[in-house]
């Protein structure tokens, strides 16, 4: 079975994205190394897509095809699909809006990854990861637990519930807002630098 | 945004917040940051505008769950209006953010018994029934509303989000054609319908999306997302077994509309070559398409 772990750029940016909407539900995807490291894929960035009308096909190929563009240009690739519920009390696969997305996902990458976000733990004061991870042996398509781990987790939380305190959510942009405004980057080029330098940022 | 709360004396903070209003914005973190430090001793100086204040800092109280702030403001509008409808919505409100969702929905009853034409009890009842999950009763509590309240566009929109998320697609439709009829000229609508249309899929459904996204581009030539849909549905439609000269047509129209959205994009973008993202788009939408089903 794969295991996932997820590096502080990835978990920032989607707990940002999940906290900048907190009356919506948000989704996005995951992209990796190429190549994973034994059995563990490395996920390293994450891409925020949508915050509204997240059942509907159109936006969502076309973002889909520039982000794989995207992470093949950065020689990453597509590895995941997050999604944080709208309902505070739904964290299961089941009530996950747009999982189809990842299901196609699978197709193109049998290591990827669903993750639901728990509203439940988000909070501004991160105990633990707000994450769930699912994936799929591939056969039927039904997605089961995996394990996955947070880099220098007790680093990560401290300075992620840290930033959520001093509103730096606000600044992450997703797809939506780069197609209401062409000038907002999605690639978020501003949340890439380390742990340190984001705290002196806010 | 945050403020410098230094230099906004209580009239600016007054006029921000009648701006909100008048323009519907939610700002409520900026609604109680400027509540707390300017505006909540001088409230008294506001006039008649006072009522209005309290009702909108209320609702920001409710969305940062500043239970306390919301209790004060309550308080001060019943001492002022006791028996007040008007009022007693909000304390069901203030039950409904602390979950004690029965006895909110006994309080909204009351209202409703009081007076049978009030809407805003019944939209809260059911949207305490969204917030509990109960997706299904909250379509059918919306449907029976909306039979009485014909007119009531929020609620057609909701209820057109509810259908949307049980992937009922052409019930989703008709609810966002009804909101189309308050809004003729409104190219966010007409997207929003092409949307739906298009991730319906098939041919005569591609077809009606493209109407719709021409509609919208019409009405704001500036809407990307028009753009980027009528290249999807011309594409389609280029690439489907109709007639060969509406094949042709819709090549060209994919082709410009295309290229329209890259020269918008790429004008104001800061990925590097973002044009070459958006072409890849002509080469790889054969192979992804996500469907409905």
């Amino acid at each position: 079975m794969t295991d996932y772990q997820f590096s502080e750029r990835a978990y920032a940016k989607t707990i940002f994205h999940a906290a900048k909407y907190p009356h919506l539900a948000v989704n996005g995807v995951l992209l990796s190394e190429k190549v994973p490291k034994g059995n563990t894929v490395q996920i390293v960035d994450a891409i925020p897509l949508f915050h509204q009308c997240l059942y509907l096909t159109p936006m969502a190929e076309v973002a889909l095809t520039q982000v794989d563009a995207f992470a093949d240009r950065e020689n990453l690739v597509v590895a995941g699909y997050y999604v944080a519920p709208e309902n505070y009390y739904d964290a299961s696969v089941e009530k996950a809006p747009a999982v189809k997305i990842a299901e196609k996902l699978l197709e193109c990458n049998k290591n990827a990854c669903l993750v639901v976000i728990d509203n439940k733990l988000m909070s501004q004061n991160h105990k633990q990861a707000a994450l769930k991870v699912f994936n799929s042996n591939g056969e039927n398509a039904r997605w089961t637990k995996a394990n996955y781990t947070l880099s220098q987790a007790k680093l990560t939380l401290q300075t992620v519930s840290e930033l959520l305190q001093r509103g730096a959510m606000r600044e992450v942009v997703d797809f939506d807002n780069h197609l209401d405004n062409p000038e907002n980057d999605w690639t978020n080029p501003h949340f890439n630098r380390d742990l340190k330098q984001l705290m002196a940022m806010y | 945004m945050t403020y410098n709360f230094k230099e906004m004396g209580w009239t600016d903070v007054r006029d921000q917040f009648r701006k909100w209003r008048e323009n519907n914005e939610r700002c409520s973190d900026d609604v109680i940051q400027l509540w707390e430090a300017v505006l909540e001793t001088r409230v008294q100086k506001t006039g008649n505008e006072r009522h209005l204040i309290l009702e909108q800092v209320i609702i920001a109280a409710f969305d940062t769950s500043r239970l306390d702030i919301a209790s004060k403001c309550i308080q001060l509008l019943s001492t002022e209006f006791p028996e007040s409808l008007r009022v007693m919505k909000f304390e069901a409100m203030r039950l409904e953010a602390m979950q004690m969702y029965d006895e909110a929905l006994e309080l909204l009853d009351e209202i409703i018994a009081k007076d049978e034409t009030n809407a805003a009890p019944r939209k809260r009842k059911i949207a305490i029934l969204k917030a509990k999950g109960k997706r299904v009763e909250a379509i059918k509590d919306l449907c029976d509303y909306l039979k009485i309240f014909m007119s009531d566009q929020e609620a057609w929109h909701e209820l057109c989000g509810l259908y949307l998320a049980e992937g009922e697609y052409s019930k989703a439709v008709f609810c966002m054609e009804e909101v189309l009829l308050h809004n003729p000229h409104s190219h966010l609508i007409h997207q929003r319908i092409a949307e739906i249309r298009y991730t319906m899929g098939g041919m005569e459904n591609i077809e009606i999306s493209r109407t719709y996204y021409s509609q919208a581009l019409k009405l704001n030539s500036n809407n990307l997302r028009a753009l980027y849909g009528l290249y999807l549905c011309c594409s389609y439609i280029a690439n489907s077994r109709a007639l060969g000269s509406k094949r042709k047509e819709a090549q060209k129209m994919a082709h410009w509309a295309l290229e329209t959205a890259a020269l918008r994009t790429t004008k104001s973008s800061k990925i590097n070559s973002n044009d070459k993202l958006i072409s890849s788009l002509e080469s790889t939408l054969a192979s992804l398409d996500i469907k409905s089903n």
